[in-house]
């Protein structure tokens, strides 16, 4: 079900997301956020999974073109595994109009699913500007 | 010990067309503000805009660069967009050295991130905290 998001307000929780990172994904971030390294890693740095992580919450919000990001934070907690699966909740932490702007504060908490309990992997914070008046979907 | 440096100097970026389409298939963001010139005309930018987590991943490899593999865990990092980075802009990522201090037996670095054009303009820039046991 579609999100009302100028109906969103501080405090609220958005539905749990889930998305995965696979060797693809980790492969072709890697290549063109950093075409200078070269070197094989196994592991997925911390802005790659939050790259993911904030593309499932903008995508879960239905957010229209000409989004633009405003500001971002991610602290890593513990090494994510690829292939996993990711769940993520999300809490509204600001909405105010600017300019024809819809600014929307968002808090976010990914966790792995691999193992039986579920492992806190990263936290991070995301500001994005929503033009109001617009008629066309990301 | 892990060196600490008092500046670390990233790679010059250029931000083309090709690798923000690149990265719009890689991340799966296909905002036309960032891939559709013609889109793009029709926005308060009227260019084409780099993804900011593109720039963000940018700094963050720099820091990647000098660390490695302790940038898995124990690390924050937070940037303000300050300005959008037009597509063809070429950036100098830079990182400064604030504070290395311990706390409850953790050793905290801090650094100044940023990304910046020739001209000194700044488009993103934040901080970078490391929690090493």
């Amino acid at each position: 079900m579609a999100v009302d998001i100028t109906a969103l307000t501080p405090g609220t929780q958005l539905t749990r997301n889930e998305f995965s990172i696979d060797d693809e994904y980790a492969r072709r971030y890697l290549a063109v956020v950093n075409p200078h390294y070269s070197a094989v890693r196994d592991w997925v740095p911390p802005h790659g999974i939050a790259t993911r992580a904030v593309l499932s919450l903008l995508d879960s919000l239905s957010l229209p073109a000409g989004t633009v990001h405003v500001s971002q934070s991610v602290t890593s907690h513990a090494q994510a595994n690829l292939g996993s699966i990711f769940s993520m909740l999300t809490t509204v932490t600001q909405t105010r109009v600017v300019r024809g702007y819809l600014h929307i504060g968002l808090s976010f908490n990914v966790y792995d699913n691999k193992c039986d309990a579920e492992t806190l992997i990263l936290q991070g914070d995301t500001v994005v500007m929503v033009p109001l008046e617009t008629d066309q979907e990301l | 010990m892990i060196d600490i440096p008092e500046e670390i100097i990233g790679h010059t970026e250029e931000f083309t067309q090709e690798r923000v389409n690149q990265y719009a298939v890689a991340s799966g963001d296909h905002n036309p503000i960032h891939i559709d010139p013609e889109y793009a005309l029709t926005t308060p930018f009227k260019a084409t805009i780099v993804h900011g987590m593109l720039v963000f991943g940018v700094l963050a490899e720099m820091l990647v660069g000098q660390f490695g593999e302790s940038m898995m865990r124990g690390v924050s990092l937070k940037v303000r967009f300050r300005a959008p980075v037009y597509v063809g802009t070429i950036v100098f990522p830079r990182a400064k050295f604030r504070s290395d201090s311990t706390e409850s037996g953790l050793r905290i670095v801090e650094y100044r991130i940023s990304c910046a054009d020739q001209q000194g303009t700044i488009f993103v820039d934040g901080t970078a905290r490391f929690e090493w046991v």
